[in-house]
């Protein structure tokens, strides 16, 4: 029994971090007033980029980088497209999406990929405590970035100058035009920072949870994201809460088909996440104050 | 929420800016941009077969042979089209409504869940049960996004995720209901792997199938093209179209003549939903006569993207829907290339950016010196 649960518990926090890194960058994204369907090929670009990174030069390290590189490189369309040259910001990203799903598919095809895998590294004495121990202090190391990278995102957002215009700009873009804030830079800067965080988390996904990319390896992923920020209603911690609790879901419905446990029907199991996220938008997500800008196009020339 | 109606007006503000020609005088600038932007995105295709080694121009003599020359093709691609173009026109509906269903894929797959019920389950004759199928797949597309316009008319949840969320939980419904043995699964001796899938859907239950200048085509053809001509006509001229279209372009004005997201909304969407549905009906009763788990086969993702390119008119989606299905039906002839099939999604891929870049090429355009000279009226020309 309890190392049933260690078992959940352990393949929760990894495929919780998938949502938490990429579910951090919507969050900073959409304080600052934008949605970004294109989380989801940025998660998938990434995945790629650091698998092909990782075999290319031999160096998971490198890998990494690579895929938080092909992440930016998404979001870099996705943020010039929508707020410079002013097209509708879900039609771009639906279009990059695609674009992402059928280049890597493509060029996974095409490419010999063989990637290694990012090695385990257990913390000495923290990960022999009992059923969170192995959990939390034993994982492959890419996952203590989740340890760091939502106190970076909140100093950044919340405690720096920078932070102060991006969540202004979410809030009120006329205000902050007239301020003299440059509304669409930090849209643009902001959903930068989306791509890199989606990266790392595609990055993760294929050289740490997985070891190897597959076609559409993503599958859905980064809307679970996003829904992660809705439901977190656009709170830090709320987010965290939120990533780590579809990555609960998806665990139990992957951990509970191993296990055997057969009462509830594995099309069901395997749904969890989606419906979790889905109960949570119709439960929790309307109680709270979403940025007032939010999907809101601003043209500074208007 | 009042804030979500300026929101909404803002979002549909710039719908109408992306899909429609910004003004008369320059609808022949625009066609230019837009032919020159598709050629581009070939070329980018072109340039990739390249990179990998393959040769282009037999990509694109076998991408066109095997959808067209080849004994049969032109009738496969035409039938292929029939869901890309059912889809495209729900898609068009729902976005001229201001709302992105973009849970195409898993309203395809419920359709056709729904389809393959009354299918195999209905006595009768088989033209009457092949009708029935089809209006039942149109009911089960409308009930999967009749999902999210509660959740939209009750709880105000993004309609856009909303179905994004329900597009991956519909082909688990699928598996669940063809891998039980009370439920769809095939229990007959011909299924010996006891393969997760339904049974065959017996002939005479089937689209009739006819031949016209030696392509088979089934009726579900003609079906689609009627329902589209007459949808996009109720869209442009009728009071109903008006309404939605208002709803999308401007809610405050919308409210002011009683247009609400409760009647023609929820209306567009169920539509829009709908047709998805018949979409996969469509594919069960004509082309697939079997349900299985991946039976949306990416018919959803392609016949919104094929709206999405023919820029949200019912019109231009007859001539997209054909081109996405000629990629689909060609892909299966590159394996004598060398280069994969799925270069057919990076071209799909493509060919939408292409189909978005026209309306930044103008603003690009806009903005630039000379482009505030010659054109002097327009709107960014009056910053000045």
């Amino acid at each position: 029994m309890i190392e049933d649960i260690e078992i959940i518990l352990e393949s929760s926090i990894r495929l919780g971090h998938i949502f938490l890194f990429a579910a951090l960058g919507e969050y900073v994204a959409e304080r600052a007033g934008t949605i970004n369907i294109s989380l989801e090929g940025m998660l998938l670009a990434g995945a790629f980029g650091g698998a092909l990174g990782a075999s290319e030069t031999g160096s998971p390290v490198l890998g990494i980088f690579a895929g938080i590189a092909a992440g930016f490189i998404i979001s870099y369309l996705q943020a010039n497209l929508s707020h410079r040259l002013n097209i509708d910001q879900f039609v771009v990203g639906i279009a990059l999406t695609v674009l992402s799903i059928g280049l890597t598919t493509f060029l996974f095809l095409e490419i010999k990929i063989y990637s290694g895998r990012i090695h385990e590294f257990a913390i000495p004495v923290l990960s022999e405590i009992p059923i969170i121990g192995t959990a939390l202090f034993a994982q492959r190391w890419l996952g203590y970035v989740a340890f760091v990278l939502p106190f970076f995102i909140w100093a950044i957002v919340h405690r720096t100058r920078w932070g102060l215009e991006v969540r202004s700009v979410g809030e009120d873009p006329s205000a902050a035009n007239v301020s003299g804030i440059p509304v669409l830079k930090r849209r643009r800067q902001s959903i930068y920072i989306a791509g890199m965080c989606a990266g790392l988390s595609g990055a993760y996904l294929s050289l740490a949870v997985t070891g190897a990319f597959s076609q559409n390896m993503s599958a859905g992923k980064g809307v679970v994201a996003i829904a992660a920020v809705l439901f977190g209603g656009w709170t830090l911690f709320g987010t965290i809460c939120g990533s780590l609790l579809f990555g609960f879901a998806d665990a139990l419905g992957l951990s509970l088909q191993i296990i055997g446990f057969n009462v509830i029907p594995g099309p069901v199991l395997d749904s969890m996440p989606y419906l979790l996220a889905l109960i949570g938008l119709l439960t929790i997500a309307n109680m709270a104050k979403k940025p007032a800008a939010l999907a809101e196009n601003f043209d500074p020339s208007d | 929420m009042s804030t979500l109606a300026e929101n909404s007006n803002r979002r549909n503000d710039t719908i109408s800016k992306l899909f429609g020609f910004f003004d008369d005088s320059n609808k022949l600038l625009f066609s230019v941009l837009l032919i020159a932007c598709l050629a581009g995105g070939l070329f980018i295709s072109g340039l990739l077969v390249a990179a990998v080694g393959g040769s282009p121009t037999k990509v694109l003599s076998s991408l066109i042979e095997g959808s067209f020359q080849t004994p049969g093709a032109f009738g496969r691609t035409l039938i292929e089209a029939v869901p890309l173009l059912l889809v495209s026109v729900g898609v068009i509906v729902s976005f001229k409504a201001g709302h992105y269903n973009i849970g195409t894929e898993g309203q395809v797959a419920i359709g056709a869940l729904f389809a393959t019920v009354v299918a195999l389950q209905t006595p009768g004759p088989g033209w009457l049960v092949a009708t029935l199928a089809v209006v039942a797949g149109f009911a089960g597309g409308a009930f999967w996004s009749g999902i999210a316009v509660a959740a939209y008319l009750w709880r105000r949840v993004d309609v856009m995720i909303s179905t994004l969320l329900l597009t991956f939980i519909a082909p688990n419904v699928v598996l669940f209901a063809v891998s039980k043995d009370y439920l769809l699964l095939d229990t007959t001796d011909s299924n010996t792997r006891l393969a997760s899938q339904s049974e065959r859907i017996p002939s005479e239950k089937r689209l009739m199938e006819f031949e016209v200048f030696g392509q088979e085509i089934h009726l579900g053809f003609v079906a689609a093209i009627i329902i589209s001509l007459l949808v996009t006509a109720l869209l442009g001229k009728s009071v109903w179209g008006l309404r939605v279209r208002l709803l999308g372009s401007n809610f405050l004005t919308a409210k002011r003549y009683g247009v609400t997201q409760h009647r023609e909304g929820a209306t567009a969407l169920l539509i829009s939903g709908g047709f998805s549905g018949l979409a996969g009906g469509m594919i069960v009763m004509g082309s697939a006569f079997r349900l299985q788990n991946h039976i949306a086969n990416d018919f959803g993702w392609d016949g919104l993207l094929s709206a999405i390119v023919a820029r949200l008119s019912g019109y231009l989606a007859l001539i997209s829907s054909v081109f996405f299905a000629a990629l689909r039906t060609g892909s299966s002839f590159l394996a004598a290339t060398g280069v994969s099939r799925t270069i057919t999604s990076v071209i799909q891929g493509l060919m939408v950016i292409a189909a978005l870049m026209p309306a930044a090429l103008l603003v690009v355009i806009y903005r630039s010196d000379s482009g505030k000279r010659i054109f002097k009226s327009g709107k960014k020309g009056e910053l000045e």
